[in-house]
């Protein structure tokens, strides 16, 4: 740590050398219809060919020696707004942005912004646009950005129709996803069809494949950094959509002119009316649903001080009759307060609450019992930003998460011949310090280096096993309330670098060790409701990730248009995985159905978008291959992992045609996963039994899809908006396989069959959407 | 209580326009494999050794059965039954009775090679009755009954069952075997799968016990069986067998308890 104390200093003390001269401009970049404050917004002065680019929070600060300066402030989809300051002062100005009313126009985006994607250092991150979200047609017309990520190059999905997501050949436990800095255990709707993000209460949304900076941490493959809208400061307004299966109603607007705002949406879907209009009561007493609620708000104490209350609360439930039920959601809560202590140093204080739990309940015939489990985390963070000079930026901070996990309970009736059963919870610290900082070495080379120091503290109560070869108990050990279990610590360097070959083009490289603490018991690629977390353990070892990645970022035809090649290799050591027949549910030994072993990734990544115009969109291609290697599996050979996919193509396209009308159009390629088919079959117990020889070594057929979307404004009125989309999933009916069953065939037991599954075929839907 | 159970039913419910069919696919062929299946009972002999192959996967032949191979059964007194093949792959005791408490090993030599598996027999576990529950008629099922089976669980977790059900003689191929993990020790009641009855019907039940390793070897067989190998759950792999040196099937030693209903009349108030 000491060296990065005395680079501290240095950095500091260069400040102070030259402040004398240097006078500072700071404020927020909002949009100017809504107030909202705009993510990654740019600042730019032509005239120096430096810039600076706000914050989370909007907040931008640059320091430039005395003088006169015209600067221009850019964001994508918003008119530029450019100013002339005098600056011998410290100033404070809030800038707001219109939205372009003319985006749709062949107009060549000036000033800067336009061409961030070579300038700045983030390799294999990716921004999603919420307004593009909206336009891309999905199933059942839910949008949905989970699904929208999946589009991108290295991000594959987990199954037809699904949420879930992989990246960059990591697991679906892999991924951390944040909502306002709360992590998102489990982020699917009805076992993975929807995503928890209700895409009406969303702002920004920012995925992170790799080179990772230095304030994120905790999952090894990714993280998704979703962000609430912050509700209209200056008027309030209703929105919402009826859809063949949800129905959404958002609510916004000042809590006090200008001093503050707040954003209320739900969403609620509603299969089970109908089931509730049948005449068989076995159908009707079904129950079947999920909703959504947003919560948020904010307000400004001050100049100098903000705070923002935000949460979420979701759950899916089913019902089966009073027979058995089954319920599960997340519940996340957020407190934070913005400090500027001074123009040049942000800080931002968060408290945060995350909750995934489900209830499993069965009541028949004699058995009556309910199951639930539950992962509550509390998180105290504080960030630091001191924006020491343009493009030399210093970020520090730290973060505590305090883990408690209960793996499973059974609370039994009197009578119902199930035992009570309650499995040791888990309690665990898990902290982390950051340092980066963002350097301009020179016109052509910007660094961001940094370290994040993270640490992990098993805490007692526990009841601590050990086990022989065969998961047999040799001992347990006890462990009370204040007594350290086990502790990790981990250094994660992190750095990246871009090189800028001229005004259009620039390589960047980038290297990140990512430590993951806690895991996901699953060894499907996709989550399910009931899937386990659990922490390290004296067992199980954290989860340890390296990536390197080299990308080549070029723009065409003044910046309209966007390319970037990238390639990656990524080293994944204490992956786990299950031994054969392993009984994982409310298993209080879980530990020892365990295996540990690692892995490996590389791929490349190609990239092209047009960014503006009438027609626009984007082809992205991912060519990868993913390995494991586990001593107990295979003999220790290497097999290729389930999410290994060879050939990944998605193409988008959205067209305006008008004011009224636009089209859009996706079509998705991709080569099978690696799969296990049988080698061969024989009889035991009077049955035909398939017999298996190398793990994963088939494919499944390759898979390949088109979807369609048509919005249809409504005529422009004065306080009334409204728009008609209609989405066509699987618009020429591809049977794609979702899977390949070997068994007897039906009609001739003496045969065997392969049989393919197939899901959705041709799936039209309908959405009105509307807001006043 | 398998989590995928609860999972596939809403699958279903939710996947209401899925849709399956035949395709055909190429794999590889690969050599065969030795099959063992023994079986010993705490019932009156003969106890049975069947032997066998693998084939190809989409191959139409029958399983072809493995002659001339010394098989012998021993128990942990020195006890040693030479079986005698009464048809092609399929040995039988002599003289060997199984008894609750001792340890059989079955040895197998078949061209040279030799494979062993051990398995211990259990306590058997009687069943306290057999019961009829009545269902009446709805619009979309006619009367009947299910049958529940009551038995009692012994304290201390480690009791393993197979349940078959015989209607009127036949049963179903389908494996149902449970363990005590969540029931220890409670008297329970168990539903038994398949099937409803109608009056005049027999039904037959049987109450297997098993050691763990071979309850290990049909809970990974019934995962299996039921998971579909289909790839969307746990990578499916050969089941845990108890025998040694790369031969499937497994060697079980087991108690069987048995009750059996003659099922009556449908109730008075539901005429």
């Amino acid at each position: 740590m000491k060296k990065f104390c005395i680079l501290f200093h240095l950095i500091l003390f260069q400040a102070t050398l030259v402040a004398q001269e240097r006078f500072t401009l700071s404020g927020i970049i909002t949009d100017a219809a809504s107030g909202e404050e705009l993510i990654g917004a740019t600042v730019y002065i032509p005239a120096h060919g430096t810039g600076a680019a706000s914050n989370s929070y909007g907040f931008y600060s640059i320091s430039l020696p005395q003088g006169r300066y015209q600067l221009d402030f850019s964001y994508m989809g918003y008119e530029v707004f450019s100013a002339q300051i005098i600056l011998n002062e410290d100033q404070t100005r809030n800038i707001e942005l219109a939205p372009e009313v003319s985006l749709l126009e062949e107009v060549v985006v000036h000033g800067t912004g336009a061409d961030e994607n070579i300038r700045s250092t983030e390799i294999s991150i990716t921004k999603l646009d919420v307004k593009e979200v909206k336009s891309i047609p999905v199933i059942f017309g839910e949008q949905d950005v989970l699904k929208t990520i999946q589009l991108l190059p290295g991000v594959s999905t987990t199954g037809e129709g699904g949420s879930g997501y992989l990246v960059r050949g990591g697991g679906p436990g892999q991924n951390l996803i944040l909502l306002d800095e709360a992590p998102v255990y489990n982020a699917s709707h009805l076992l993975g069809f929807f995503s928890v993000f209700n895409s009406d209460a969303i702002k920004d949304v920012k995925l992170f494949k790799g080179g990772m900076p230095p304030e994120y941490g905790g999952r090894l493959s990714s993280v998704l950094d979703v962000k609430m809208k912050e509700g209209n400061i200056h008027k309030y307004g209703v929105s919402g959509g009826l859809g063949l299966i949800s129905s959404r109603l958002t609510v916004e607007g000042p809590l006090k002119k200008e001093k503050g705002s707040f954003i209320l949406s739900g969403r609620r879907t509603y299969a089970d009316l109908f089931l509730r209009l049948s005449k068989d009561t076995l159908v009707s007493n079904n129950i079947l649903y999920f909703y959504d609620l947003n919560i948020k708000g904010n307000y400004k104490l001050g100049e100098k001080d903000r705070i923002y209350l935000s949460g979420y609360f979701g759950r899916d439930v089913f019902k089966y009759s009073d027979v058995f039920g089954f319920d599960w959601g997340n519940a996340t809560a957020t407190i934070r307060w913005n400090h500027l202590f001074s123009n040049k140093l942000f800080s931002n204080s968060s408290l945060i609450f995350s909750n995934y739990n489900y209830v499993f309940f069965v009541d028949e015939g004699g058995m009556e019992f309910k199951i639930r489990s539950a992962i509550r985390d509390w998180n105290l963070k504080e960030d630091f930003q001191y924006f020491l000079r343009p493009e030399n930026t210093l970020r520090f901070g730290m973060k505590l998460n305090y883990h408690n996990f209960i793996p499973g309970v059974v609370d039994a009736g009197e009578e119902s011949g199930v035992n009570q059963l309650e499995l040791t919870e888990k309690y665990a610290l898990e902290s982390a310090l950051y340092l980066s900082h963002e350097l301009k070495l020179s016109d052509w080379l910007i660094v961001n280096y940094g370290i994040r120091y993270s640490m992990f503290h098993v805490l007692g109560p526990d009841n601590v096993y050990t086990y022989d070869e065969n998961g047999n108990v040799l001992d347990t050990v006890t462990y009370t309330r204040g007594d350290l279990v086990k502790d990790y610590y981990g250094l994660e360097p992190r750095i990246t670098g871009t090189f800028r070959i001229s005004t259009m083009s620039s390589v960047k490289a980038s290297y990140v060790r990512t430590n993951q603490y806690v895991h996901l018991l699953s060894n499907t690629t996709s989550t399910t409701p009931m899937d386990a977390w659990i922490p390290s353990s004296k067992i199980v070892r954290p989860q340890r990730g390296d990536q390197v990645a080299l990308g080549y970022f070029r723009n065409f035809r003044e910046n309209q248009w966007e390319a970037s090649l990238e390639t990656y290799y990524k080293w994944m050591q204490n992956q786990i995985d299950y031994k054969n027949g392993a009984d994982i549910y409310l298993n209080e030994l879980v530990e020892s159905q365990l295996v540990f072993g690692k892995g490996w990734s590389y791929g490349a990544e190609l990239y092209v978008k047009k960014k503006t115009g009438k027609l626009h969109g984007w082809l992205s291609y991912t060519l990868s291959k993913t390995e494991r290697k586990f001593d107990a599996i295979e003999e220790g050979r290497s097999f290729p992992a389930k999410q290994d996919r060879r050939h990944d193509v998605s193409i988008v396209t959205i067209l305006h045609l008008g004011k009224r009308w636009v089209l859009s159009g996706t079509w998705v390629y991709y080569t099978g996963n690696a799969v296990t088919f049988p080698a061969g079959k024989y009889e035991i117990d009077g049955q035909t039994v398939n017999m298996y020889t190398n793990r994963n070594e088939h494919r499944m057929p390759s898979y390949h899809r088109m979807d369609l979307g048509v919005t249809l404004k409504g005529k422009e009125r004065k306080r009334f908006e409204s728009s008609l989309d209609l989405s066509v999933y699987n618009v020429y009916s591809r049977k794609n396989a979702y899977s390949i069953r070997f068994e007897e065939d039906e009609d001739d037991a003496t045969k065997t069959v392969a049989k393919k599954l197939s899901l959705f075929p041709i799936v039209p839907s309908i959405t009105y959407n509307f807001r006043f | 209580m398998k989590k995928y159970h609860i999972v596939s039913y809403i699958l279903t419910m939710i996947l209401f326009v899925g849709c399956e069919e035949i395709i055909k696919i190429d794999l590889e062929g690969t050599d065969a494999r030795l099959v063992i299946e023994g079986k010993i009972t705490d019932g009156p002999g003969p106890h049975t050794v069947r032997i066998s192959r693998s084939t190809d996967y989409f191959d139409p032949e029958e399983y072809p059965m493995v002659s001339g191979a010394l098989v012998v059964i021993s128990d942990d007194t020195g006890l040693r039954d030479t079986l005698q093949e009464v048809a092609a792959g399929i040995y039988q005791t002599t003289f060997l009775t199984g008894e609750t408490g001792r340890n059989y090993t079955l040895e197998t030599i078949v061209e040279g090679e030799q494979y062993i598996g051990t398995a211990t027999m259990q306590d058997r576990i009687e069943i306290d009755s057999i019961e009829l529950e009545y269902y009446p008629a709805t619009p979309y099922y006619e009367e009947g009954y299910w049958l529940h089976c009551h038995f009692t669980d012994p304290a201390g977790e480690g009791n393993y069952y197979r349940t078959k059900v015989f209607k009127n003689g036949t049963t179903d191929k389908n494996l149902y075997i449970i363990d005590d993990k969540f029931i220890d020790g409670n008297p329970v009641d168990l539903f038994v799968w398949g099937d409803f009855y109608i009056p005049n019907d027999t039904a037959w039940f049987e109450l297997w016990t098993m050691d763990e390793y071979v309850y290990d070897y049909f809970y990974t067989l019934a995962n299996l069986l039921y998971s579909g190998g289909d790839g969307s759950y746990a990578t499916p792999a050969n089941p845990n067998t108890n025998l040694s040196d790369g031969a499937l099937g497994y060697f079980g030693a087991f108690t069987i308890a048995r009750d059996t209903i003659i099922v009556p009349d449908y109730p008075e108030q539901s005429r």
